[in-house]
């Protein structure tokens, strides 16, 4: 059983970037071919997918953050609600493995989903290529791409980078599944 | 600890803007800024709050820790 983080990643926020994906693929088949709007339709499915990704994982930490508050006196939980909100990189910042593993950690839990799966560790580099692309879609090219993030969108190429979302929000879930079944003394979910 | 709420359905969600006071906490003046769905123990729903003081401080909280309160100031909801 996933989470509700998990759950509504699965089928709500999936149900909405396949529209998008579909949005981008009728774009990317017009004949003839409206280079400027396909890029356009694309850095707009990147934007949306950074942010259902971003989305998913606060909610999967404030889910955990809840659950953990619940098993302690009634009280405390103002308190402990407080310390959990306050300063979460995932509210202002990109949903980069760096910024995941930073909140994550205040749980006390073993972040390291590079291990947890074959692709793991491309995963995270399609994730870094993702954010790569989001702040260069959001502030209009400032920025130079970093060496090796793609410089040329393409439909197929985002869609990899949702795959590689999925496979981590997968393994975001199990690692803080096992990590608060370990705090709670059974199962979060 | 569940707190009396001052509204007739209880089905429905505090709106965004919502001035509330979380109970058990000198927090008596706060306002509802996300509804973020059901993702408390149980399937509970969490609201995310900012608390007006200075600076602004925002909480994440159980619906069944707030109370609905009149916004005397006059004044529009901080968000709005």
């Amino acid at each position: 059983m996933p989470s509700a983080a998990l759950t509504g990643w699965q089928q709500d926020r999936a149900h909405r970037l396949s529209k998008i994906d579909l949005h981008c693929r009728e774009v990317d088949a017009l004949v003839p071919p409206d280079l400027a709007f396909l890029d356009e339709t694309l850095r707009g499915y990147v934007l949306h997918l950074s942010a259902h990704f971003q989305g998913f994982c606060r909610d999967l930490y404030s889910e955990c953050a809840q659950l953990w508050i619940d098993s302690i006196p009634t009280s405390y939980r103002v308190s402990a609600q407080s310390q959990f909100s306050t300063g979460l990189l995932l509210d202002r910042g990109n949903p980069s493995y760096e910024n995941l593993k930073r909140d994550f950690n205040r749980f006390g839990v073993r972040m390291d989903l590079q291990v947890l799966d074959a692709l793991g560790p491309k995963s995270v580099t399609d994730l870094s290529h993702l954010n790569e692309w989001r702040n260069k879609a959001s502030h209009q090219d400032t920025q130079p791409l970093r060496a090796g993030v793609p410089i040329h969108l393409t439909a197929n190429l985002v869609a990899t980078w949702r795959a590689s979302c999925e496979l981590l929000a997968s393994l975001l879930d199990r690692t803080m599944y096992d990590g608060m079944s370990l705090i709670l003394g059974n199962p979060p979910w | 600890m569940e707190l009396k709420r001052k509204r007739l359905n209880r089905d429905e969600p505090y709106p965004v803007g919502t001035r509330v006071k979380i109970g058990y906490s000198g927090f008596e003046n706060a306002e509802v800024v996300e509804d973020r769905g059901f993702l408390g123990p149980g399937g509970a729903r969490v609201y995310r709050v900012m608390v007006v003081r200075k600076p602004r401080m925002y909480i994440e909280v159980l619906e069944e820790q707030l109370e609905a309160i009149e916004n005397t100031s006059g004044l529009p909801p901080a968000g709005m």
